[in-house]
């Protein structure tokens, strides 16, 4: 899984390519935690997102409620498998997903 | 000045064209189309030159040629011909809008000839490029030179004409054609941005050679033009004289003889008087004869009588030579005459005598003063000399001893000095001439006068003139001269070709090649053979060369043969360093072999027991060949044989043993390995791989496929590096295949690879085979494979067999360390597996997640002390497509479908972070349940596919 940080003037735009699983879950953990800043809207652009397990869903329940304490965070380019899980573990109602 | 135009068009033509050809897409114009199109360019300039001239004796003088020239040595020999060919047939025809027929024939060939030449000497001399602005001049001058034979030579009957025409020409075509061709290549030189200055260092032999040799030619052209010039120079003087002398020794011979006669027959006459009547008074003899003297001789020389009194009886004819001569010639002869000339007795007086014997001894002696003799005589000599022509336009004149003409025009008694003969002093003293003298002599025809050469001769009191204009007496001397110096410039021009072209073919052409072959045998190739035969200097060259690189071979060849001698002897030991006691116990079974290449390699296996229950194996490879790759794979082998006899774990082997390789390993060389070490009491192998091949493995009832980890960074390539040991659990009848790269990346002649593919299905294939057969089976595969092309690289192979035993025949399992770490491996395994059943991407993926949910967990959970395995094993039913996933570990028990589900309806900031994944298992199967048997927890799942 690779992660890439696009800042632009209103938000930061984290891509995330490959798979989110137990193993590579915490990188994106520690770089939703740590390495994107304190901006109030973070984007997730999941495009290149194929596969993602439980561990990946908790990453993105802890990014959910961290961010819209401070502002807002949504989840874009879904792909379709991965709309199942989210759809499946109530994540599609929880996320802000366009 | 008339002339500057069309060199002027000239030089523009060539600088436009030059630019387009430089600057425009003609460029892309094939050669041929671009050679007409320069060649009919050029051809027009050369027609609209032919016109605008100067005329000159009915036809012009122009610069025609000079465009052929142009187009031929600048632009290239086809564009020259074809210019020549326009210039000269618009020559031809131009005769018809008022062109001089007179030269037609020489100036048409003579232009054809231009662009011929220019067309010849650019790929003759200047390897078809551009000459310099010198040689330009040359050709020029040398096709003018052509031009002007041509005219004589064609108008041999009317030479005059022809020269006089060549003479006037001459020098303003050669100036003019040579001006416009210097010019036009200066103008392209510069374009071109040549430098003028010559080149420092050392210069091509030709130049050199075509310097001297231009030098040579030009001083022995000026030499023998000298020579030549001063010898038909003075041919022409003794010519002229001799005309003059045979015109003035007629006019003399004429003179003489009509004096003489008429003497003669006074003298007679007298002396008949005398002898009639002894007593005759001489003086009355004066009278009647219009003489001045008579002298009556006796025999002994003494005059006895004479009418001047002085002499009688007292003058002795021997007294002086004049007299004298009379005396001495009486004796033979009857009668004389002697020449015009000074008396004897008083040398002031001139006067022609003539004597004749007297019947009784003596002679009489008559003679004539000036006034007398003259009278007689000039009408006479304006008869002589009326009507005589020295040469064509040279005439004859006589003057008395005044320099007074004697002639019946208006100047008749004249000074010469009027008809512009100024009198040298040679012809005031009456001396005689002693060269010839110039003068400029009035015209009768034309005002004005005419330089003339004349001599002149006193003959009885005359002094005869013989003149001829200059231009006539010296017209043979320049005709002959022009034409030896035209031909000489003919002669030396093509003498400095020939010379040039013969040095080139026999020497330069000759080092030339020599030099392209030395290169040749310089970048490598030996086996290039210098053959220049055409002369036995060269063929001794050429035959030493190839000697020397004969011996060269031979020495490098001896050299190679040591190397691989010595290479061989490494190549021994190396193999000699290698176990060869198979072990065929009953626990386990090894067998390898090592096909080295060529050259030595750095390939290993090896094995040994490292107590009673365990046995390491590996097979390696060391970056390179040769004697370092060798020695390197002995002290590779060494370390880790060490590291593993010392009890370490094999990722800790591997880590310890890249520290210890990467000291001073100066060479940068590193080794890829694939190490295992096998617990016989468990079958469990743990491994460990530094940029190795994945091993093939065998379960004893399922197919081979290969053991595809992340591998580690090799040995010895970085520092630091921290090796991961790997887990899998042999059952018996498992195998495990170890190879080096030598097997996928066998290459046939077309370049392509054995490949990983080939070599499992070869492995499912014949798997069954025993290893001492399996082998050389395999070996024998790839040789087929490869064919014709010769073995890169190292081949070894190594199988281990774990002793056979009946397994669970309707699943394949694997045995997985119970660590997250091992997540990437399980999900491998389970999407390899599932490719085999051709299952969809979107069942796989959930799967994978059910699969990854329940070995997270178990990562997590089962072991408390953090170290145990699970064991995945799948089965599929082909007829209901079902497939089976039964994961069993040996940790606590633990039910995990009895955890109530998340309540997915709550809001983000109530959900739990925990519990999804055993409900997304639940969620995505078909079917999961749990058993706790033989002190394993036991997950069994389904999927339909």
């Amino acid at each position: 899984m690779t992660i890439e940080i696009k800042k632009n003037a209103t938000e930061t735009i984290v891509e995330i390519v490959g798979r989110l699983d137990t193993i590579t879950a915490p990188a994106l953990d520690k770089t939703i935690n740590e390495d994107i800043g304190d901006t109030k809207n973070l984007v997730l652009d999941v495009k290149g997102m194929e596969y993602i397990s439980s561990a990946g869903l908790r990453v993105l329940l802890g990014a959910q409620k961290k961010m819209q304490k401070i502002g807002s965070m949504k989840v874009v380019n879904v792909c379709e498998d991965v709309m199942e899980v989210f759809e499946m573990t109530g994540f599609a109602d929880i996320l802000v997903i366009e | 000045m008339r002339l500057i135009v069309p060199i002027l068009l000239n030089c523009i033509l060539v600088l436009v064209v030059y630019l387009l050809d430089k600057y425009t897409p003609s460029k892309k114009l094939p050669y041929f189309a671009k050679q007409v199109i320069i060649g009919l360019c050029f051809g027009c300039v050369s027609a609209f030159a032919s016109s605008y001239g100067v005329q000159w004796l009915g036809t012009t003088v122009n610069v025609r040629d000079a465009a052929p020239l142009c187009a031929g040595l600048i632009f290239g020999a086809p564009a020259g011909i074809i210019s020549g060919f326009i210039g000269g047939l618009y020559r031809w025809f131009s005769v018809y809008w008022g062109g001089g027929l007179y030269t037609q024939f020489a100036c048409s060939l003579a232009t054809i000839l231009a662009g011929f030449m220019a067309a010849g000497l650019r790929k003759l001399m200047f390897d078809n490029k551009k000459p310099t602005w010198g040689y330009g001049i040359c050709i020029a001058v040398v096709c003018e030179v052509i031009h002007m034979i041509l005219i004589f030579l064609t108008n041999m009957d009317n030479s005059s004409y022809a020269f006089e025409f060549v003479k006037g020409a001459t020098i303003p075509m050669i100036l003019g054609n040579a001006a416009a061709v210097g010019i036009a290549i200066i103008i392209v030189s510069l374009l071109s941005n040549e430098r003028f200055s010559r080149k420092k260092g050392s210069e091509r032999i030709a130049n050199t050679f075509q310097r001297w040799l231009l030098l040579c030619i030009v001083v022995a052209y000026l030499i023998t033009s000298t020579f030549t010039f001063i010898l038909q120079n003075g041919i022409a003087s003794i010519e002229t004289k001799e005309v003059f002398t045979s015109a003035i020794n007629d006019v003399e011979s004429d003179v003489r003889g009509k004096s003489n006669a008429q003497l003669l027959e006074i003298a007679k006459k007298v002396k008949e008087d005398y002898e009639n009547d002894p007593t005759i008074s001489l003086d009355a003899l004066l009278d009647k004869y219009g003489i001045v003297e008579v002298n009556v001789v006796d025999s002994d020389g003494l005059i006895i009588n004479s009418t001047e009194l002085d002499v009688i009886g007292d003058y002795n004819m021997n007294e002086k030579d004049q007299s004298k001569e009379f005396v001495d010639k009486l004796k033979t002869q009857n009668e004389f005459v002697q020449d015009y000339s000074p008396r004897g007795k008083d040398e002031s007086v001139w006067r022609k005598y003539a004597a004749v014997n007297l019947t009784a001894g003596g002679f009489i002696q008559v003679g004539y003063g000036p006034e007398q003799f003259h009278e007689m005589l000039n009408e006479f000599v304006v008869d002589v000399t009326k009507n005589r022509h020295v040469g064509t336009s040279g005439f004859v004149a006589v003057c008395d001893e005044k320099l007074n003409l004697v002639i019946d025009n208006e100047y008749s008694g004249s000074h010469i000095s009027k008809i512009g003969i100024v009198p040298e002093e040679e012809m005031l003293n009456g001396k005689e001439c002693s060269k010839l003298y110039n003068a400029d002599i009035v015209d009768g025809v034309n005002d004005g006068s005419i330089n003339h050469l004349y001599v002149f001769k006193f003959v009885e009191g005359y002094c005869i003139i013989a003149a001829m204009p200059e231009d006539e007496a010296m017209f043979m001397r320049d005709a002959s001269l022009y034409t030896s110096i035209f031909m000489q410039v003919l002669i030396f021009a093509a003498l400095f070709i020939f010379i040039y072209v013969l040095i080139k073919r026999v020497i330069i052409n000759n080092l030339k090649k020599i030099n392209d072959t030395l290169g040749r045998i310089t970048e490598g190739d030996l086996n290039v053979v210098v053959d220049v035969r055409s002369n036995e200097e060269f063929s001794s060259l050429s035959d030493d060369i190839n000697s020397t690189v004969t011996t060269l071979k031979r020495f490098i060849a001896e050299a190679a043969a040591r190397i691989d001698k010595e290479l061989e002897y490494a190549k021994q030991i190396q193999l000699s360093a290698l176990p060869t006691n198979f072990p065929e116990g009953e626990d386990y079974k090894i067998y390898a072999e090592m096909m080295a290449a060529k050259e030595v390699g750095g390939d290993f296996y090896d094995f040994y027991k490292l107590n009673d229950t365990t046995v390491a194996f590996l097979v390696a490879d060391v970056s390179g060949k040769g004697i370092p790759a060798a020695m390197f794979m002995m002290t590779a082998k060494t370390i880790i044989k060490d590291l593993a006899e010392s009890g370490m774990a094999v990722n800790d082997i591997f880590t310890k043993a890249n520290e210890k390789l990467c000291e001073n390993n100066e060479s940068g060389m590193f080794v890829t390995a694939w190490m295992g070490i096998l617990d016989l009491t468990t079958g469990n192998v743990q491994y460990a791989n530094a940029g190795h091949n994945p091993p093939v493995l065998k379960r004893a009832d399922g197919s081979f496929e290969y053991l595809k980890t992340r591998a580690g960074f090799v040995l010895a390539g970085m520092e630091g590096i921290r090796y991961r040991a790997g887990e899998i659990t042999l059952n018996p009848g498992d195998r495990i295949f170890l190879y080096t790269d030598g097997v996928p990346e066998a290459t046939n002649a077309e370049n392509k690879l054995y490949g990983e593919e080939r070599l499992l299905t070869f492995m499912n294939q014949n798997g069954s085979m025993v290893a001492t057969d399996l082998l050389p089976a395999l070996k024998a595969n790839i040789d087929e494979f490869v064919g014709e092309a010769p073995q890169f690289d190292d081949i070894t192979m190594l199988m281990f067999d774990f002793k056979p035993s009946k397994g669970d025949e309707h699943m394949t399992s694997k045995v997985f360390p119970a660590k997250i770490e091992s997540l990437t491996d399980v999900l491998s395994y389970v999407e390899e597996t599932l490719e085999t059943y051709e299952c969809p991407m979107k069942v796989q993926m959930a799967v994978c997640v059910a699969i990854e949910e329940v070995f997270v967990n178990v990562a997590n959970y089962a072991y408390q002390d953090g170290e145990g395995h699970m064991t995945l094993s799948i089965g599929f039913n082909e007829e209901t497509r079902d497939i089976t996933f039964r994961m069993s570990d040996k940790g606590v028990p633990f039910d995990p479908l009895k955890k109530p589900d998340p309540d997915i309806t709550l809001s983000a900031e109530d959900r739990e972070i925990g519990g999804l994944g055993i409900f997304i298992t639940k969620k995505t199967m078909d079917s999961v349940t749990y058993a706790y048997e033989n002190e394993e927890n036991i997950l069994t799942m389904t999927k339909k596919i």
